[in-house]
């Protein structure tokens, strides 16, 4: 019974005297900077079946080097007349784009294109493209 | 029991927390937006109240009176459209409003009167049959245009 008694002081003492270091560890990740080059794109006057001509939109895209992020490139116009593309020869869609790719850590220009469905136009068109990204993981 | 009290105090030394991120920052999206707008105009269009007209028998020297035809135009107010209206042959003798550029589109139909009359006197004995066209078309319509950040806050504060 003594020796418990003593154990238990000696390891008491040790508790009160002991000194406690642990680390914290973390990896500084910069936010996503993106803008886009265009706010506004008017095609002025449309009739049916206008030849109206792809309009490029280009923003700068800035991520931490080796991270994954995405791009969704959306528009609120549910007529299907608004279309958008990466290229501006083909691929248009009057759904959302979406792509991944790894941040290189700089600056890197990009670019979707603007067009137009004529042929299914019946009234004025108004509608808001948004274009967001994304990390696509946080460790 | 000492072993058991050295095990445990080993244990709890070297435990590590491992911290989940719910950075609202690095998580969150980043958002741009851009406005698309245009302005749908309705197709001009053009309907004659005449399909045919038949002269009837005619020699040369013949005096025939014209024919009145009323093409009617619509389109969008306050566009301006030019119209022609000419003839595939050489006979038929049009007078009238039988062209016109920058005409004002107002709200409705917009009437456009011209007369077909026949080149007598050059009939010869072969029958006359030639096509009669109007052709409309919208004088201007606003291109496509873009406006930058930057030229988007100039033109805001300009307008105050």
């Amino acid at each position: 019974m003594n020796k418990i008694i003593i154990v238990l002081f000696i390891l008491s003492t040790l508790s009160f005297a002991e000194e406690g270091l642990f680390y914290i560890e973390g990896t500084g990740i910069k936010a996503i900077s993106m803008s886009l080059g265009v706010s506004s794109i008017d095609f002025g006057d449309v009739y049916n079946d206008s030849d109206v001509d792809p309009v490029l939109v280009d923003f700068s895209l800035n991520a931490e080097a080796g991270y994954n992020y995405q791009v969704e490139i959306s528009n609120e116009d549910s007529s299907g007349v608004v279309q958008v593309s990466r290229t501006s020869s083909g691929g248009y869609t009057d759904g959302t784009i979406t792509y991944k790719a790894i941040a290189t850590g700089e600056d890197e220009p990009q670019e979707f294109y603007v067009d137009l469905n004529t042929g299914i136009m019946t009234h004025d068109l108004s509608t808001i493209i948004t274009v967001m990204v994304v990390y696509l993981e946080i460790i | 029991m000492k072993k058991l009290l050295l095990a445990a105090a080993i244990l709890v030394l070297s435990a590590t927390a491992m911290a989940t991120n719910t950075s609202a920052t690095l998580d969150g999206t980043v958002t741009d937006t851009l406005t698309v707008t245009a302005h749908y105009v309705t197709p001009i269009a053009v309907t004659l109240d005449t399909g045919s007209i038949d002269f009837g028998d005619v020699y040369t020297d013949s005096v025939i009176s014209t024919e009145p035809v009323v093409a009617t135009v619509t389109g969008e107010e306050s566009e301006t459209f030019t119209y022609t209206v000419g003839s595939n042959g050489s006979l038929v003798l049009l007078t009238g409003n039988i062209s016109g550029v920058n005409q004002p589109l107002t709200a409705g139909t917009n009437a456009l009167t011209f007369n077909v009359g026949l080149d007598a006197k050059n009939v010869t004995d072969a029958d006359v049959s030639e096509i009669v066209t109007i052709s409309v078309n919208y004088d201007a319509i606003a291109n496509t245009s873009k406006m930058s950040p930057a030229e988007v806050t100039a033109a805001a504060a300009e307008q105050g």
